[in-house]
C-alpha cells in the first residue's frame, strides 16, 4: 500500500504544532474511552457465569447498572474528543487554505491564465475539506481503533494463547487484504476528481457568459457538452464508488471468517471443558469489538485515499514556484520617478515574439504616449513594467534599480496601472475602493470620490459606500466602473502610473471631468499613457508607436507632429480628418 | 420575488426524482433491501451456536455445519452488494445530473444581464454540494427501507423468544426518534448558517481568482487575505457548533445500543438464573440490538438530513429565482447513451425576414441602485442604421439588453413585423438577431468554435465573418490560425482581440437584425475606421448600435439621444445638430 505516510507526517507536523496542548488531552481522552470499551465484554461474562451459577440478584443487577455507566461515561468522552478533534481540525486546515491562497495570489500570470478559477477553488475548498476529515477525524479515530485493536488482542492472549494466536492471526489477515485493495482506489479517485474538476469549471465558465451564450443562441450548444461531460463522467465515477464498495465487500467476508474463528476456537475448548460459557461469549464478543475498528479502519483509509489524493494535488500545487523570482531592494520614493528600458524581448508561446527589441526613457514627471493598433504589444509592455511577467531579455529600471532587484511589494506601492476593464468585486462599494483594505478611512475615500466628481452619484446610492456591487458590476455603466477605477488610483499615491486606454469609454462629458482628474493626477508623477485615440495623448512629452511588438516611431511629440512624413502627424491627421469631415 | 420551499415541497420534488427512473429505483430498493435484511441470518445463526453448547445434541459435526453456514451466508451477501452497488451507483448518477441539467438549463435561461444574486463560486456550491445533498436524500430512502424491514423482521422473532424484554428494550428507541424530531429544527438553523458562511469564504475565494491580476496590480493580497482569515475564523465556530451539536444527538442514538444491552442485562438476570432465557437468546437479543438501533440511528439521521435537503431546495430556489422549483426535478432525457440530437439553429423562414421593428413604452428600472430606462419609444425600418448615442450612465446599455429580453421589461411592447413579442429572450435569437456585448466573453475553445458557438459551420461564411470583424491578421498570427485555444488553456487575447472575436461571432450569424454596444470601445483608431468601413460597405443589414462615434453618428439613418433613461431626442443628424445641446456636446 502506498500511502505518502512521510507527507502526512509533514503536513501534520507543521500544521498541528500550534495546538499542541489540545492533541495531547485529545490523546489521553482516548486512552480513557479504549480502556472502558475494553472493560464492559468482562462485565458481560461475569453476569452470563452468575446467572449460569445461580449467583444471587443483587450481583447480576449490580452487574447490569455497572455496564450501562460505563457506556455512559464513554459517551462523554466521545462527545469531548469530537469536539477538541474539529476544532484542532478547523484550526489547522484553515491556516492550510490561507497558506494555500497565499501562494496561489503570489504565483505570476502565466500560472493563473492557465487554470480556470473554478479549478483552483476546488483544489483550495475541495481537496483541503478531504484534509480536513484527516486532521479532525482521522487520525485520531485511526489511532483510537489501533488502541481497541491491539487491547482487544492483548486481553484475548491472556485469556487462552489459542484464541489469542487465532484472532490475531485473522485481524492480520483481514487489514492486509484491506490494505492491498487500496491503492487501486486511489488511482480511481485521483481520476475521478479531476474529471470532477474540470466538470465544474466548465459550469462555472457557461455560467459567468450566459449573456453571450444566450444572445448568440448557443444555449443548445452548452447543453450538448454538458451531456458530452456526462457520458465521460459516468464511467469514471462508477469506477471509482465501485472500489469503496469492494472495500465493504471484503468485509463482509471477512467478519464472516472472524465469526467462524471464534465459533471454532470458543466450541473447540468449551468442547475440551477448558473454559466456561461466559468465556465463549466473552470471545465471541470481543471478536465483534474487532470487527468495528477494523471495519472502521475500512472506511478511515478510504478517507485516507481521498485525503492521500488531496495531498498529492495541494503538495504539486505548493511545489509550483513563481517564475518571478521577488527582489530584495527597497523602493522609496517621494516623488515622480524616471523608467529606462533596454532591449526588451517578450513571448507568451515560444518563438511567438510580442515584444521585440523595445528601448526607451522616461524623465521624472514626464509622460510617454504609447499608440499601436490592438495587439501590437502595448498591454504586455504595461504588464512587463507592473512586473506580471518577466521579459525573455532585456532590463526594465525604475528609479535607476533594475526592476526585477525590487521587491514586489514596493513596485505595487508605487506603480498604479489602470487597465481597460475594471474588475469589480462581489463586495461593497467601499471595499471595492479599498480592497479590503480596513485602514483607509471614509474621509479619505470621500475625498477621493470627490475629486473624481462622483460624491453625488455615492449621495444618490441607498446605502452610500455600503451598497454592494454584485459580480457583474450590474447596474454600474463601463464608465462609472472606470471611475471608480481611479478612485481606487487616488487612493494611493503611486509615483508612476500606467493608463491603459482609461478614457476610451467615458462619453465627452464624463471625459471632461476625468481629464481634469487625471491633470491632477499626472501633477508631480511619472506617467504612460497608452492610447488608441489621439486626443487622450495630447499630454504626452514623447510618443511611441508600436507595431507587431517593434517600435515603428519614437520621439518628442512636438517634433514628431511637425514632422509631416512621420507616422505620428499622419494619425494626427486621420483624427483630424474625423473632425473635419 | 423568492419563493419559499418549506418543509413539504422537497418530499414531493424527491418523489419527483425517484419516478424519474422508476423502474431503476425498484431494483434498488430490491437490491437493499436483501442486503439490509441479510444480517439475521447469523443472528439466529450464533443463537443456535450458543445454544448448541448449552444443549445435548451432537455438537462436533454441528458446529461444522454451522461454521459453513456462515461462510455460506456471507459470500451470498458479498453477491448482493456488488449487484447493489452497480444498479445504485447508475441511479445516483441519474438523479443528481438531472438536478444538475435543470439548473444549468435555468440559469443559462434567465435573462442574461440580470445579475445573479449569488458569485459564481457560490452557484457552483450549488451544482456540487446542494445537488449531491439532494442525491443523498433520495438514495437513503433505500436505507430506510431496507432498514426498517430488518428491524421488523427482527423485532418479530425477538417478541417470539421473550415479550416482555423486546418491549421494555425498545421502548427507549421510540423516545429517541422523537427527541431526534424536536432537536432537528436546531440542526436546520446551524445548518444554514455554517453553510453560508462556508458560501462566503468560497465566495471571496473565486473573486480572488477571478480577478487575480486585478489584485496583483492593485496590491491588495495582503487585505484579501485578511478577509479570507476573518472569513474563515467565522466558518471555523459556526461549522464546531454544527458539527457538536450533531455528535451530541449521535452519541445518544449509539448510547441507546449499550443502554439496551444494559437493560437486557437487567430484565434477563431472573430468566437466565431460571433457565427459560439462554445464551442464545441472549446473543441474538445483543446481535440484533445492534441493528435495530442501526434503523433508529439512520432515521434520526435522515431526519436531520432532510432538513438539510430542504435548505438546499431553498438554495438552489433562490438561486432560479422567479422559475418554479418543479423545474428543477423536471424529467428531461441525459443522452448518457451515445450524443444527443444537434439542435440545429432553426433554418430563416418567410416570417422571419425583418420589415419593421416598434419599441413602445419600453420601461425598466433597476430595483436597488436607481437608474434605468424608462418610456422608450421608437421605430426601425428595414435595412438602417440607427444609433443609440448619450452620456455615460444614460441607459444606453440597459436598453438593448432589455429590448432583447436580457433584462426583464417591466413594462412597454415590441412589436416585430406588426406582431407583438412576448418573450424577447426566446425570440431575439439567431437567425431573427444576433448581439455584441460591451464586454464580451469567450468560452476556453477553439477561436472557431468561440465564433460559431453553436452554429454549424456549413451554415456559416465564417471567412466573410472575420473579415467583417476586422480579425483576419490576428488569425494569420495565431499559431493554429482558426482551431487556436483561447482562455484559460490557450492563447490570451487583447481586449481589443476578444470584442472582435464576439463582433465576428455576430456577423458569422448573418442575422437579420444586428444589435451590438460600443463595438469599437477597445479598439485603436485604425481598427476602428476599418470596421465601420466594412460594416456600412453591407447595405442589406439592419443594425441597431449603441456608440457615440462620430463615424457612427454620421452614417446613422436615425439617432436616439438618451438621457437619465428617458429619450431627449430623436431624428437624423442635421436636424438633431440643429436643434439639440445634447447633440452637439456628443459630437464635440
Amino acid at each position: 500500500m502506498k500511502i505518502p505516510i512521510k507527507e502526512y507526517i509533514l503536513l501534520l507536523s507543521k500544521y498541528l504544532k500550534p495546538y499542541r496542548k489540545k492533541v495531547i488531552i485529545l490523546m489521553l481522552l482516548l486512552v480513557v474511552s479504549v480502556g472502558l470499551q475494553l472493560i464492559n465484554p468482562q462485565i458481560v461474562r461475569y453476569f452470563i457465569d452468575a446467572a449460569k451459577g445461580g449467583a444471587a440478584g443483587i450481583y447480576l443487577t449490580g452487574a447490569a447498572l455497572a455496564f450501562i455507566g460505563i457506556s455512559l461515561v464513554q459517551q462523554l468522552f466521545a462527545i469531548a474528543s469530537t469536539y477538541i478533534s474539529q476544532d484542532v481540525g478547523w484550526s489547522s486546515t484553515n491556516a492550510l487554505r490561507e497558506d494555500l491562497l497565499k501562494h496561489c495570489i503570489a504565483l505570476d500570470m502565466s500560472f493563473h491564465k492557465s487554470k480556470q478559477p473554478g479549478e483552483l477553488l476546488e483544489r483550495l475548498d475541495g481537496d483541503v475539506s478531504s484534509l480536513f476529515n484527516f486532521f479532525s477525524k482521522l487520525m485520531f479515530n485511526l489511532i483510537n481503533n489501533l488502541a481497541l485493536l491491539f487491547g482487544t488482542l492483548i486481553i484475548l492472549f491472556i485469556e487462552d494463547w489459542r484464541v489469542g494466536l487465532g484472532l490475531s492471526a485473522f485481524a492480520l489477515t483481514a487489514i492486509i487484504v484491506l490494505i492491498r485493495i487500496q491503492p487501486v482506489a486511489v488511482k480511481h479517485w485521483t481520476k475521478e476528481r479531476e474529471t470532477n474538476a474540470k466538470f465544474y469549471g466548465f459550469i462555472g465558465e457557461n455560467i459567468s457568459c450566459a449573456e453571450d451564450i444566450r444572445s448568440s443562441g448557443a444555449f443548445h450548444s452548452t447543453m450538448h457538452k454538458f451531456y458530452d461531460y456526462l457520458r465521460k463522467w459516468y464511467p469514471i465515477q462508477r469506477n471509482a464508488v465501485i472500489m469503496g464498495y469492494a472495500m465493504w465487500i471484503s468485509v463482509v467476508i471477512i467478519f464472516a471468517l472472524g465469526n467462524i474463528v471464534a465459533f471454532g476456537i470458543g466450541g473447540y475448548l468449551w468442547l475440551k471443558g477448558i473454559v466456561t460459557i461466559g468465556t465463549v461469549y466473552l470471545i465471541f464478543y470481543y471478536t465483534e469489538l474487532l470487527n468495528r475498528p477494523i471495519e472502521q479502519i475500512r472506511f478511515q483509509l478510504q478517507d485516507l485515499q481521498v485525503a492521500g489524493a488531496s495531498i498529492a494535488r495541494v503538495k504539486e500545487l505548493f511545489a509550483m514556484n513563481s517564475k518571478l523570482k521577488d527582489g530584495s531592494d527597497i523602493l522609496q520614493c517621494n516623488g515622480p520617478i524616471s523608467m529606462c528600458i533596454n532591449n526588451l524581448y517578450f513571448e507568451y508561446e515560444k518563438d511567438v515574439p510580442v515584444l521585440n527589441d523595445i528601448s526607451l526613457e522616461l524623465q521624472p514627471g514626464k509622460v510617454l504616449g504609447l499608440l499601436g493598433r490592438t495587439g501590437s504589444g502595448k498591454t504586455t509592455l504595461a504588464r512587463l513594467v507592473v512586473r506580471l511577467f518577466d521579459p525573455e531579455s532585456g532590463e526594465i529600471y525604475i528609479d535607476n534599480k533594475l526592476l526585477s532587484s525590487i521587491q514586489i511589494k514596493y513596485l505595487r506601492e508605487h506603480i498604479a496601472y489602470v487597465t481597460q476593464d475594471v474588475q469589480l468585486f462581489n463586495a461593497t462599494i467601499r471595499q471595492n475602493l479599498t480592497l479590503f483594505n480596513e485602514h483607509i478611512s471614509d474621509e479619505a475615500i470621500i475625498n477621493a470620490i470627490g475629486e473624481i466628481g462622483l460624491r453625488d452619484w455615492i449621495a444618490s446610492l441607498p446605502e452610500g459606500l455600503d451598497t454592494k456591487l454584485d459580480s457583474s458590476g450590474g447596474g454600474l455603466s463601463a464608465g462609472e466602473a472606470q471611475l471608480l477605477a481611479f478612485v481606487r488610483v487616488f487612493l494611493r499615491n503611486p509615483s508612476l502610473i500606467i493608463l491603459d486606454e482609461a478614457s476610451s469609454k467615458l462619453d465627452p462629458i464624463t471625459e471632461q471631468l476625468v481629464e481634469k482628474a487625471i491633470d491632477k493626477l499626472l501633477e508631480n508623477r511619472t506617467c504612460i499613457i497608452i492610447a488608441h485615440r489621439i486626443s487622450t495623448v495630447k499630454r504626452a512629452d514623447t510618443i511611441l508607436i508600436l507595431e507587431d511588438g517593434k517600435i515603428a516611431e519614437q520621439g518628442e511629440r512636438t517634433a514628431l507632429a511637425e514632422d509631416k512624413t512621420s507616422r505620428f502627424s499622419q494619425l494626427l491627421a486621420k483624427g483630424i480628418e474625423e473632425v473635419l469631415v | 420575488m423568492t419563493q419559499k420551499v418549506g418543509k413539504k415541497k422537497p418530499l414531493y420534488l424527491i418523489w419527483r426524482i425517484i419516478i424519474y427512473t422508476p423502474f431503476l429505483y425498484l431494483v434498488d430498493v430490491i437490491a437493499w433491501t436483501l442486503i439490509h435484511t441479510s444480517p439475521l441470518i447469523p443472528g439466529l445463526l450464533a443463537k443456535k451456536f450458543f445454544d448448541m453448547l448449552s444443549g445435548t445434541s451432537d455438537i462436533q459435526s454441528g458446529l461444522w455445519g454451522l461454521l459453513i453456514l456462515v461462510a455460506v451466508t456471507a459470500l451470498a451477501r458479498a453477491g448482493l452488494i456488488y449487484t447493489g452497488a452497480r444498479i445504485d451507483i447508475l441511479f445516483r448518477f441519474k438523479e443528481s445530473s438531472l438536478i444538475r441539467r435543470n439548473l444549468l438549463e435555468t440559469l443559462m435561461k434567465r435573462p442574461g444581464a440580470l445579475p445573479t444574486k449569488a458569485s459564481t463560486g457560490e452557484i457552483l456550491n450549488s451544482f456540487r454540494d446542494d445537488a449531491r445533498q439532494i442525491e443523498d436524500s433520495v438514495d437513503w430512502i433505500i436505507d430506510v427501507i431496507g432498514t426498517l424491514i430488518f428491524a421488523i423482521v427482527a423485532v418479530v422473532i425477538l417478541i417470539s423468544i421473550d415479550a416482555k424484554i423486546t418491549l421494555f428494550v425498545f421502548t427507549p428507541l421510540v423516545a429517541v426518534i422523537a427527541m431526534a424530531n424536536k432537536a432537528s429544527s436546531r440542526i436546520e438553523e446551524n445548518r444554514r448558517a455554517s453553510r453560508k458562511a462556508s458560501a462566503e469564504v468560497n465566495g471571496i475565494a473565486g473573486e480572488m481568482f477571478n480577478s487575480v491580476q486585478a489584485v496583483k496590480i492593485l496590491g491588495a493580497e495582503d487585505h484579501i487575505i485578511n478577509q479570507f482569515q476573518k472569513l474563515n475564523n467565522k466558518r471555523h465556530k459556526l461549522m464546531l457548533r454544527d458539527t457538536l451539536f450533531t455528535q451530541l444527538l449521535e452519541s445518544i442514538y449509539q448510547n441507546t445500543m449499550s443502554l439496551g444491552t444494559g437493560l437486557i442485562l437487567l430484565l434477563a438476570a431472573q430468566s437466565m438464573r431460571a433457565g427459560s432465557f439462554s445464551v442464545g437468546d441472549f446473543a441474538v437479543f445483543v446481535y440484533y440490538l445492534a441493528f435495530v438501533t442501526d434503523f433508529t440511528q439512520f432515521y434520526g439521521r435522515y431526519i436531520a438530513h432532510y432538513q438539510q435537503t430542504c435548505v438546499a431546495f431553498q438554495r438552489m430556489s433562490d438561486l432560479m429565482e422567479e422559475t418554479p422549483i418543479e423545474k428543477l426535478v423536471e424529467h428531461n432525457r441525459l443522452y448518457m447513451k451515445g450524443e444527443p440530437p444537434r439542435v440545429e439553429t432553426s433554418e430563416k423562414i418567410k416570417e422571419d425576414e425583418f420589415s419593421s421593428l416598434v419599441v413602445k413604452n419600453l420601461t425598466y428600472e433597476y430595483s436597488d441602485k436607481g437608474g434605468g430606462i424608462s418610456d422608450i419609444s421608437f421605430y426601425i425600418k428595414k435595412n438602417t442604421f440607427t444609433v443609440i448615442c448619450g452620456k455615460i450612465g444614460s441607459g444606453k446599455t440597459t436598453l438593448l439588453r432589455t429590448l432583447l429580453g436580457l433584462l426583464p421589461a417591466q413594462s412597454g411592447e415590441i412589436i416585430w413585423n406588426g406582431k407583438k413579442i412576448l418573450e424577447p429572450s426566446e425570440f431575439f435569437v439567431y437567425p431573427r438577431s444576433a448581439y455584441t456585448s460591451q464586454v464580451p466573453h469567450l468560452l476556453s475553445d477553439t477561436v472557431k468554435d468561440n465564433i460559431l458557438l453553436g452554429i454549424s459551420r456549413s451554415d456559416v461564411d465564417i471567412d466573410k465573418a472575420i473579415y467583417s470583424a476586422v480579425l483576419e491578421k490576428d488569425i494569420s498570427t495565431f499559431e493554429s490560425g482558426l482551431e487556436t485555444m483561447v482562455g484559460p488553456r490557450g492563447v490570451k487575447l487583447s481586449g481589443g482581440q476578444v470584442q472582435r472575436v464576439a463582433a465576428a461571432r455576430m456577423f458569422a450569424r448573418d442575422a437579420e437584425l444586428l444589435v451590438f454596444d460600443d463595438i469599437s470601445s477597445a479598439l485603436d483608431i485604425e481598427t476602428e475606421s476599418i470596421l465601420w468601413d466594412r460594416i456600412f460597405s453591407e447595405n442589406n443589414k439592419t443594425c441597431l448600435v449603441v456608440s457615440n462615434r462620430k463615424t457612427a453618428l454620421q452614417h446613422a439613418d436615425h439617432i436616439i439621444l438618451l438621457n437619465n433613461g428617458r429619450i431627449e431626442a430623436q431624428g437624423e443628424l442635421k436636424e438633431l445638430l440643429k436643434s439639440c445641446e445634447g447633440i452637439r456636446q456628443i459630437w464635440g
